[in-house]
């Protein structure tokens, strides 16, 4: 297996599948799932709401909650099967190798704890050094993520500082790992957009000058186009699309990254804002063949019948898509496209 | 001093709510029908006698001005005396409270003791055989009557097993009780080093302990279980998972102290209504407290005892919420002065 890592490849994905055993049926929120992350490489993860991208995130890191449970795959993370290890390895992995950015900073730090006394704590813990001298690197993180007076913000509680220095204190608290591998999970989010800018900048400074890879996960395409270097699509648990972010913005394959895109706002063209018609397809219950063939303007039978395995699209640029790979003959017009205005 | 402070408005703020306490307590009690001047007099006193007995009591005075002379006796430590007794209210109170007090100050800690462990225990360990055990300890509490409980201890552990004493009270009859510093038989023995009274009271608590701290331990357990699930599922802790925070420290560090933040009010809350005595446990183990000095003031309509009863419990209630106050303040840095 090793063979065909290429030695750029800081981590490695193949054949992930993550089910969540519901009393309605079994949902496949990561279904055989496979992409390679590079080192001083920012990867953007996008999605809608329910395709899986941060349940993806949870299973590399071995973190799914109940009911969900990784059925099969392996993370390969700087040369190490990481589904091999025990337990106890895997804690040794996380907040160590692998750190991880969440959503809602406020609610991602201990509310009965000072900050300070939260990112020592993980510092402590992982160099085993004793506590002032954990204290003392803990408040150098936070100036280190252009927290104003840090000392002073150390011995702050959560609910005294603004969602944005919150952020900070939880991208300090990750990157204090040095780690080789950054999951962010919409970071920005809740954050006003100057704040937003700001905390996007410090993690790409940040990543590339560790040398570490960083798995982006957004819903905005926008911060994308910005950030990444690569960009991976997910639908309905599956990856439809990856490849370089300056391919795939300029020639997206899939029909349903052309979607995203073309429903995109944009400022520099005169636009209506308007979305994909339809919706997610229920997670028990997906739509046979190719999960996105209910939405999608080009379907035909085939589409209806038989999932399209993943193909070459273009110099690291693969897909799934049955038009794409030749089995239909068909041109994909942006005029089929019946984007719907919000 | 952030501590101080706090302590010292929240006093203040017990002012008020003693006073409304104090005036519904004594509306009340005139407000309830027959004229308590009846219970002094016999068949032959003449009307004179019956106005001379009420200017003595103070009844003819108009009802406010009752009302501060009785807020004055009151501030002075005077309920009035008890009829049935004949004896002061306060007495009688103070006498009898550490018997109460004593009993479910022990059950409210033997259910903590167990009930939090186990609560934490069964959200940790979820749907295993410990949280089963614990399932049906708890719907045992929930749903069996406090009366038939402690009938079924008394049966099984004294009469069938000979395990414990008989429901004779607080002490063995032939032990005589240690000398009163306290008022608690446990405390008192053990500063004045009289064992064998020490140990008789001990194990007369047992049996009322257990069956109180079993119906406290269950609601408790619930809790705990609800709440530790709540925290173990929030972000902050799968954060915490992500940093590499071993389990250990997870359970009893990061989530612990926010999970036992809604099972104090719920304690507080149990503790205020049982200082006030548990009328049932304490008749069925003939246990000289308060429950059943209430009870036995009620049915001779005893009201100055009824009336000092209530005060008391009532200012023990909002004592226990003051101290969960405090204790909240303390543990929460979200709750500010």
């Amino acid at each position: 297996m090793l063979d065909a890592r290429k030695p750029d490849t800081l981590l490695d994905v193949r054949g992930l599948h993550t089910y969540f055993y519901t009393y309605e049926g079994i949902v496949k929120a990561v279904n055989s799932v496979s992409y390679g992350l590079k080192r001083g490489e920012i990867t953007g993860l996008v999605g809608e709401s329910g395709s899986g991208k941060s349940v993806t995130a949870q299973s590399i890191i071995q973190l799914v909650k109940a009911p969900g449970k990784i059925v099969s795959g392996e993370v390969w993370l700087d040369g190490e099967d990481l589904m091999s290890l025990s337990q106890a390895e895997m804690q040794a992995v996380r907040g160590r190798k692998i750190s991880m950015i969440f959503q809602e900073p406020r609610a991602a730090l201990n509310p009965l704890f000072t900050v300070g006394d939260q990112i020592s704590r993980v510092i402590q813990l992982r160099e085993g050094c004793s506590r002032s001298i954990a204290e003392s690197q803990a408040v150098e993180m936070m100036r280190a993520v252009e927290i104003a007076d840090p000392d002073r913000r150390a011995s702050a509680y959560p609910h005294e500082l603004s969602g944005g220095m919150c952020q900070r204190v939880m991208v300090a608290m990750a990157l204090s790992a040095n780690p080789l591998l950054l999951i962010a999970d919409e970071p920005t989010t809740g954050l006003d957009v100057t704040v937003q800018a700001q905390v996007l900048d410090l993690i790409s400074t940040r990543v590339q000058s560790a040398g570490s890879a960083c798995l982006f996960i957004t819903h905005d395409l926008g911060v994308v186009a910005e950030l990444c270097e690569r960009v991976i699509v997910m639908y309905a648990g599956r990856v439809v699309e990856q490849g370089p972010v300056s391919e795939i913005f300029t020639n997206p394959r899939h029909p349903y990254t052309q979607g995203l895109i073309a429903s995109t706002l944009r400022v520099d063209i005169d636009k209506p804002i308007s979305t994909i018609p339809g919706t997610v397809p229920d997670a028990v219950h997906l739509p046979s063949g190719c999960t996105f063939h209910p939405r999608c303007p080009f379907a035909e039978d085939l589409c209806q019948l038989e999932e399209p395995p993943m193909v070459e699209a273009g110099h690291d640029h693969t897909t799934r898509c049955h038009i794409v790979s030749g089995r239909i003959k068909k041109e994909m017009l942006e005029e089929a496209w019946e984007l719907e205005p919000a | 001093m952030r501590l101080l402070q706090y302590v010292a408005k929240r006093l203040l703020q017990l002012v008020p709510v003693l006073l409304g306490v104090s005036v519904i307590i004594f509306t009340i009690s005139h407000v309830l029908p027959g004229n308590p001047v009846y219970l002094f007099v016999g068949i032959d006193t003449t009307p004179e006698e019956i106005e001379a007995i009420t200017k003595r009591l103070g009844l003819d005075k108009p009802l406010h001005e009752q009302y501060f002379i009785w807020l004055g006796n009151v501030l002075q430590g005077d309920l009035g005396d008890s009829w049935f007794t004949s004896e002061s209210v306060a007495q009688d109170l103070i006498r009898r409270f550490p018997a109460t007090f004593e009993m479910t100050t022990v059950a409210l800690l033997v259910a903590i003791a167990l009930g939090v462990p186990l609560g934490v225990l069964s959200a940790v360990y979820r749907n295993s055989w410990i949280d089963n055990i614990s399932r049906s300890i708890t719907l045992l509490g929930v749903s069996v009557p406090s009366f038939w409980l402690g009938l079924l201890l008394i049966y099984v552990l004294f009469y069938l097993l000979r395990i414990f004493p008989p429901p004779s009270g607080r002490i063995g009859l032939l032990i005589s009780p240690p000398d009163r510093i306290t008022g608690l038989y446990l405390i008192d023995s053990l500063l004045t080093g009289n064992w064998k009274a020490f140990s008789s009271s001990a194990q007369h608590l047992a049996l009322p302990v257990m069956t109180q701290a079993l119906i406290t331990l269950a609601p408790i357990t619930r809790l705990m279980r609800s709440s530790m699930l709540e925290v173990l599922g929030s972000e902050y802790i799968q954060a915490a998972r992500a940093n590499g925070v071993p389990d250990r420290q997870i359970y009893f560090r990061d989530a612990l102290r926010n999970a036992l933040l809604a099972p104090l009010t719920f304690v507080a809350l149990v503790y205020g209504n049982l200082l006030g005595g548990s009328v049932v446990i304490e008749r069925i183990f003939s246990w000289p407290g308060v429950g059943r000095y209430a009870l036995e003031s009620i049915v001779v309509k005893d009201y100055n005892a009824v009336q000092g009863f209530v005060l008391m419990a009532a200012v023990l209630y909002v004592l226990v919420f003051l101290i969960v106050d405090i204790l909240y303040f303390v543990i929460d840095p979200r709750i500010t002065a």
